[in-house]
C-alpha cells in the first residue's frame, strides 16, 4: 500500500479544497482531512507493528535520466515522526486558532506544513528532503509573517535569512553527496550503503555543510537568533508547528546524516560538546525571559541540545532515543505552545509581569500548562522520561559521565517553568480577568496531546517496537 | 504481579475523582476511603501468606536489552508498605472532616490517591526503573498537595519551592540509574548491592545520596520542608509520617551494605547529625503550631540518618516505624486544635483542645512519645539509637538533641494549655466532627502498642535485635523528662522567652539556609544575565536585519510603481550611463 504518498497526496488535496471552500467551512474541513491523514498514520503503526515489517518503499519514477524517484520508506522513523506531525497539526486545528481570524489561510497553511512534514520524514532520497524542507519553511514562513503577530514582520525576515541560508547549505551539502558518490544516487539507501567510498575530505565538507544546516533549523547554539522572534511573533498555531514539528526536519535531518556519514563518528565528540553548551545556553538564558512564548522557546531550544546530545552518542540507544524525543518534547512543546496562546487569547498577554491567577478562570488551560511542564521536565509516565533514559543511557555509553552533564539543564528549565506557573498562573491573590471569555474549545485539542503524551511514556512498543 | 494489585483501588479511586464531576455530594471522599481500605486488606493478606520473592514485568526492550519493572514482597518493604496503607484510610477518613467546603474535594482526593499510590508503588519496587517512576510520581503529586490551597501566595510559593529542590533530586536519581544500567546491564536493587565496588558503583551513589538528601529534606537542601506546611494538614500528616520523606531514608536503609563498603556512611551520618541540629535548635523557637513539628520531622529524619551512618539496622527502623505513628498524631492534632479555634495556627493565640477532651488526650500520647518516655513507643526509636552510638561524642550529641526534643514539643503542650486557662479569644470554637477525631484516637492507640514492634521486628525482617538493658531505658527516660521539666519550669505561666542574641542564630538557623539559597539563586541569575546580554546582543544583530530588509524595501518599493514616465526616465539614464562609458572608454 502507498500510505505515504495516499497520505500526501490527501493533505494536498485538502489545501486546495480549503482554499477553494467557504471561510466558514474551511476549519471543519481542514480538520477532517488532518484527522483522515492521522488516521492512515496510525493503520500504518498499526499494521507494521503487527506485521513487524522493517521497511518497505513506495517508488514512482519522476526524473529517471537522474535516476530521481518519487519514494517512501515506512520505517522506524518516518511512522512516530509523521505521526507526530498528525497530531500535533490536528491540535492545532482543533485548538490553535481561537480568533478565527483568516481562518482559511491558517487551515490551508497548517494542511500544507503537515504534508511537508510527513514527506520530509518518509522521503526516500534527498532530493524529496529537499523539496519538502523548502515546502515547510515557507509554510512557517507565513504563519509567522501573514499570520503572526507584534513585530512577525521583522521577525519572518530575520526566520527567512536563515533559513536560506540553510536550504543554500543544504542543497550544496546535498549535491557535494550526489557528485562523489560512486554511483550517483540521491537514494538515503545507496547513499548509506555507498557512502564510505566517498573521499574523507568531501564526507567533512558535507558534514560540515548539512551540520551547520541542521543546527539552524533545530536551532541549536549559536545558530538560534532566529528563533525566540520566530516562536514568540508567530500564530499559536505556528508556534505549535514550528516548535514541534520544524524543529524536528532538522533533528531528523542531523540523525540521517549521522547514519549515512561514516565520517560523522569523528566528530561526535565535538557534537556533545556543542550539544552541552547549547543546553545549558538556552537553559540560563531562559530564566531571565517574562514573555512565555519565549520561555517555551528557550525550553524547546533545551530539548533540542538533548535530541542533539542522543544523536551524538552513536548506537541504538543514542539512536532510538533521538527519536523517542523528537515525538515526546515535540508533543510537549506543542501542547505548552498551545497553551500560552490560550493564555494570550483570554487573558490578552503573554508577559509573567502581567498575568496573574490563570488557573482561577481557565482551569483547563492552567493545568495544561502544568502537564506541559510535567511532560518537558521528564515526569515518568510522560514520553520524555523515556527520551530521556534512552538519551542518556546511549550517551553515557559513549562518552561516560560527561555525557551525563545535559540532562542537569533539565533542572533549570523545570525550575523556571514552575516559577513561571506559580506566579502567573496559581496565585490567585491578583487574579486578573479575562480579556475575552472562550469556552474551551482547545480542551478536545489539550485531550489529545495529553493522551499522546501518556501513551507514549505508558506504552513505548509505540515507538520502540519496530524491530 | 501480586503486589502491584494493591495499586489497582487507589488508582481507581483516583480516575473515579477524575471522571465524577458533581462537586456537592461527598461520594469522592467516600470512594477513596473505601479503596484505601480494600488496599490496607489486601496488604494485611499478602503481609501474612506471601512468600517473599521478586517478580519482574517486561516494560519495553531496546536493542536487546529488556527494560522492567521489578517489584517485591520482601519483608522490609512489605513493612513500608504496611505503614503507607495504615496511615491512608486514617488520613482520607480525616479529611472527610477537615475539608468543610466540599467542593474541594474532588480535586483533593484525586492528588491524594495518585500520592498513596506513588508511595504504595515505592515500597515495593525492587529495581531503580520502577522506583524512579513511584519517587517522581511523589515529587509532583507533593507539588500538587502542597499548593492545594493556591490561592494564598505562601502556598503557591512554598509547593514551587519544594519542587525545585525535588527536581534536582529526581534528575540525580535518574543519572544514577543510567549509570547502574550502563554498568550493570541491571537495575535491581538486589544484583547492584552485590556488587563490588567500582569506578560507576561510587559515582551513582553519590547521585543517589543527593537525591535523598532532597527528598528527605537533609541538609542543605532542608529549607523546603518547613514551608511546605502551608499545605492543608492531612497532607502534612501523611507526607512527614509515612511517605515522601520517608523514601528518601527508606533507600538509604535498604543500601547500607553498599553504603558501608564505598565508605559513604560517615557523610550520611555528619549530613544526618546537622539535620537533626537544625531541627531541634528551629523548633525551639517556632511559633506555628504545624511548622514545630516540621522541624521536629527534620530532627526525625536527621536521626534516621545517624542511624543509618551508624551502620544500626534495626535503629534505624524502630525510628523508621515508631515516628510514622506519632508524627501522623501529632500532626492530626495539630490540625484539629487550629481547625476548633478558627483556623489559627500561633501557639501563643491558640487554647489547647478546641474543648474537646480527646484531642487533648491523644496530644499528650503523642508529645510523650515523641519525647521518648517509657512505655510509649517512640522511646524504642531514641533508646535504640543511644545504645549504638559508636563514640561519646555522638552519644552526648544525642542525649543533647533527646533533652531539646523533651523540651520543644512540651513547649508546644504547654503555651497552648497555658493559653486556655489565662486569656479569651476571640470567635467561638467550633466542634470536631467524629470523621476527625476517630483516626487520633485510633493513632493513639497504635501509638501505645506500637511498643510491641520490638519484639517481632527482628524475626519478621530476619535482622539482629538490639539488647535494651534496663539502665538504659531508665537514663533514656531521665534525660527526657529533665528536657520536659526545664520546658515545664520555663513555660509555666505559657509566656514566651526571649533569647539571647548569641542563642538567636542558632535557633533561626534555617533562615539561614534560606539565606543561602537565596545567593546561590542570585549566582545562577547573574550567569542568566550575562548569557542573557550576549545572546540579546547576537539576537539585535540579526534582528536588525530584519527591520533592514524592511526599510529598504519600503524605499525600494517606490521604483515600481507603475509610473511609466519614471520608469522612461530610469531608462533614459540608463542609456546615457552606458554611452558616456562607451564615449570615454572607461
Amino acid at each position: 500500500m502507498m500510505y505515504f504518498l495516499v497520505m500526501i497526496a490527501l493533505l494536498l488535496a485538502g489545501v486546495l479544497i480549503v482554499s477553494a471552500s467557504d471561510r466558514k467551512l474551511s476549519r471543519q474541513v481542514g480538520i477532517l482531512f488532518s484527522s483522515i491523514a492521522l488516521a492512515i498514520a496510525l493503520v500504518m503503526l498499526v499494521e507494521y507493528l503487527h506485521g513487524g515489517t522493517v521497511t518497505y518503499s513506495e517508488a514512482i519514477p519522476y526524473i529517471s535520466s537522474f535516476g530521481i524517484y518519487i519514494q517512501f520508506y515506512a520505517n522506524q522513523f518516518s511512522i512516530p515522526l509523521s505521526l507526530l506531525a498528525g497530531i500535533v497539526t490536528l491540535a492545532a486545528l482543533i485548538g490553535g486558532n481561537p480568533m478565527r481570524e483568516k481562518e482559511k489561510a491558517t487551515t490551508a497553511l497548517a494542511l500544507l506544513f503537515e504534508a511537508s512534514a510527513i514527506g520530509l520524514f518518509a522521503s526516500g532520497n534527498l532530493f524529496l528532503f529537499f523539496i519538502f524542507w523548502d515546502v515547510g519553511v515557507i509554510a512557517a514562513f507565513f504563519m509567522i509573517s501573514y499570520l503572526g503577530s507584534g513585530n512577525n514582520h521583522a521577525s519572518s525576515k530575520t526566520y527567512l535569512f536563515y533559513s536560506i541560508l540553510a536550504s543554500a547549505l543544504l542543497l550544496f551539502g546535498i549535491l557535494l553527496i550526489y557528485f562523489y558518490m560512486p554511483v550517483r544516487s540521491f537514494s538515503i539507501q545507496a547513499i548509506e550503503a555507498g557512502s564510505a567510498l566517498i573521499p574523507p575530505s568531501i564526507q567533512t565538507a558535507v558534514f560540515a555543510l548539512l551540520f551547520v544546516a541542521f543546527m539552524i533549523k533545530m536551532p541549536v547554539f549559536p545558530f538560534h537568533s532566529w528563533m525566540q522572534s520566530a516562536y514568540s511573533d508567530a500564530s499559536t498555531q505556528g508556534s505549535m508547528l514550528i516548535g514541534g514539528v520544524l524543529s524536528k526536519f532538522g533533528a531528523y535531518g542531523l540523525l540521517l546524516l549521522f547514519l549515512m556519514l561514516p565520517i560523522a563518528k569523528v566528530y561526535a565528540p565535538y557534537v556533545i560538546i556543542i550539544a552541552i553548551i547549547s543546553a545549558f545556553y538556552a537553559a540560563f538564558n531562559m530564566l531571565k525571559k517574562d514573555d512565555m512564548k519565549r520561555m517555551v522557546a528557550y525550553a524547546s531550544m533545551v530539548e533540542s541540545a538533548l535530541i542533539l546530545a542522543g544523536i551524538s552518542a552513536i548506537g541504538i540507544f543514542g539512536e532510538e532515543g533521538a527519536i523517542y524525543g523528537m515525538v515526546a518534547y515535540g508533543l510537549g512543546i506543542a501542547l505548552l505552545f498551545l497553551s500560552v496562546g490560550s493564555i494570550e487569547f483570554m487573558f490578552g498577554s503573554k508577559s509573567t509581569k502581567v498575568l496573574r491567577g490563570v488557573v482561577r478562570d481557565a482551569a483547563s488551560t492552567a493545568y495544561a500548562f502544568l502537564f506541559g511542564i510535567f511532560a518537558a521536565t521528564g515526569v515518568p509516565l510522560t514520553g520524555a522520561f523515556i527520551a530521556d533514559l534512552l538519551i542518556f543511557i546511549g550517551t553515557e555509553r559513549s562518552f561516560g559521565l560527561v555525557g551525563l552533564i545535559p540532562l542537569f539543564s533539565i533542572v533549570i528549565v523545570g525550575a523556571y517553568l514552575y516559577y513561571a506557573a506559580e506566579i502567573s498562573i496559581f496565585d490567585t491573590k491578583k487574579g486578573m480577568d479575562m480579556v475575552r471569555y472562550e469556552s474551551g474549545h482547545w480542551n478536545p485539542a489539550y485531550a489529545l496531546l495529553v493522551f499522546a503524551i501518556i501513551a507514549i511514556g505508558l506504552v513505548p512498543y509505540f515507538i520502540l517496537g519496530f524491530r | 504481579m501480586m503486589e502491584l494489585f494493591v495499586l489497582v483501588p487507589v488508582l481507581l479511586a483516583f480516575l473515579f475523582c477524575l471522571i465524577f464531576r458533581d462537586k456537592r455530594i461527598r461520594s469522592t471522599g467516600y470512594v477513596s476511603v473505601i479503596a484505601s481500605l480494600a488496599s490496607l486488606a489486601m496488604v494485611i493478606y499478602m503481609a501474612l501468606f506471601l512468600q517473599q520473592g521478586t517478580q519482574s514485568i517486561d516494560w519495553f526492550s531496546v536493542g536487546g536489552y529488556v527494560f522492567s519493572l521489578q517489584v517485591t514482597s520482601a519483608h522490609i518493604n512489605m513493612m513500608l508498605l504496611f505503614l503507607v496503607a495504615l496511615i491512608s484510610p486514617l488520613i482520607m477518613i480525616y479529611s472527610l472532616g477537615f475539608f468543610e467546603d466540599v467542593s474541594e474535594h474532588r480535586r483533593f482526593y484525586a492528588e491524594m490517591n495518585l500520592f498513596a499510590a506513588s508511595m504504595m508503588l515505592f515500597s515495593i519496587s525492587a529495581n531503580f526503573l520502577s522506583m524512579i517512576i513511584a519517587w517522581e510520581g511523589l515529587g509532583i503529586t507533593s507539588y500538587l498537595l502542597i499548593g492545594f490551597w493556591y490561592a494564598k501566595s505562601e502556598a503557591a510559593r512554598a509547593a514551587r519551592e519544594s519542587i525545585s529542590i525535588i527536581i534536582i533530586g529526581d534528575v540525580a536519581m535518574l543519572a544514577a540509574l543510567i549509570i547502574l544500567f550502563n554498568a550493570y546491564g541491571t537495575t535491581s536493587f538486589y544484583s547492584i548491592s552485590a556488587q563490588p565496588i567500582s569506578y560507576p558503583l561510587y559515582a551513582a551513589f553519590l547521585l543517589v545520596v543527593l537525591a535523598v538528601l532532597t527528598k528527605s529534606a537533609q541538609f542543605p537542601f532542608s529549607g523546603w520542608l518547613p514551608k511546605a506546611m502551608e499545605g492543608p494538614t492531612p497532607v502534612s500528616a501523611f507526607l512527614h509520617s509515612s511517605t515522601m520523606v520517608k523514601a528518601g531514608v527508606f533507600l538509604l536503609i535498604l543500601f547500607i551494605p553498599v553504603l558501608l563498603k564505598l565508605g559513604l556512611l560517615p557523610v550520611i551520618l555528619l549530613l544526618g547529625a546537622i539535620t537533626a541540629g537544625i531541627g531541634v535548635l528551629n523548633a525551639l523557637s517556632g511559633k506555628h503550631i504545624k511548622r514545630i513539628l516540621a522541624y521536629s520531622t527534620l530532627e526525625d529524619l536527621g536521626l534516621m540518618l545517624v542511624a543509618v551512618g551508624l551502620n544500626a539496622v534495626f535503629a534505624a527502623i524502630l525510628l523508621f516505624v515508631t515516628q510514622t505513628f506519632y508524627k501522623a498524631l501529632l500532626f492530626l492534632d495539630a490540625g484539629s486544635i487550629s481547625r476548633a479555634n478558627g483556623e489559627e495556627y500561633d501557639i501563643t493565640k491558640l487554647r489547647e483542645s478546641g474543648g474537646n477532651r480527646l484531642i487533648f488526650i491523644t496530644a499528650v500520647i503523642g508529645v510523650l512519645s515523641i519525647a521518648g518516655i517509657f512505655p510509649f513507643s517512640g522511646f524504642l526509636g531514641k533508646v535504640g539509637l543511644e545504645v549504638s552510638a559508636n563514640s561519646i561524642y555522638t552519644y552526648i550529641f544525642l542525649v543533647l538533641v533527646e533533652i531539646g526534643t523533651g523540651f520543644y514539643i512540651f513547649r508546644w503542650l504547654f503555651i497552648p494549655m497555658k493559653n486556655s486557662g489565662r486569656m479569651e479569644i476571640k470567635g467561638k470554637l467550633k466542634s470536631t466532627p467524629v470523621s476527625m477525631i476517630l483516626p487520633q484516637v485510633l493513632l493513639a492507640l497504635f501509638v501505645i502498642g506500637g511498643i510491641s514492634v520490638y519484639f517481632f521486628l527482628p524475626s519478621y525482617l530476619g535482622i539482629k535485635s538490639l539488647s535494651l538493658s534496663y539502665l538504659r531505658v531508665i537514663a533514656e527516660t531521665i534525660f527526657a523528662i529533665a528536657g520536659t521539666l526545664v520546658a515545664y519550669y520555663i513555660y509555666r505561666r505559657g509566656q514566651t522567652v526571649k533569647v539571647s542574641k548569641g542563642l538567636f542564630v542558632f535557633v533561626h538557623s534555617i533562615d539561614g539556609i534560606n539565606w543561602f539559597y537565596l545567593k546561590f539563586a542570585a549566582f545562577i541569575e547573574a550567569i542568566s544575565k550575562f548569557l542573557g546580554f550576549l545572546d540579546y546582543f547576537v539576537y539585535m544583530l540579526f534582528y536588525l536585519f530584519g527591520f533592514l530588509s524592511l526599510w529598504v524595501g519600503k524605499r525600494l518599493r517606490n521604483l515600481v510603481n507603475g509610473n511609466v514616465n519614471m520608469y522612461a526616465a530610469w531608462i533614459a539614464i540608463g542609456f546615457a550611463l552606458i554611452l558616456l562609458a562607451l564615449v570615454f572608454r572607461i
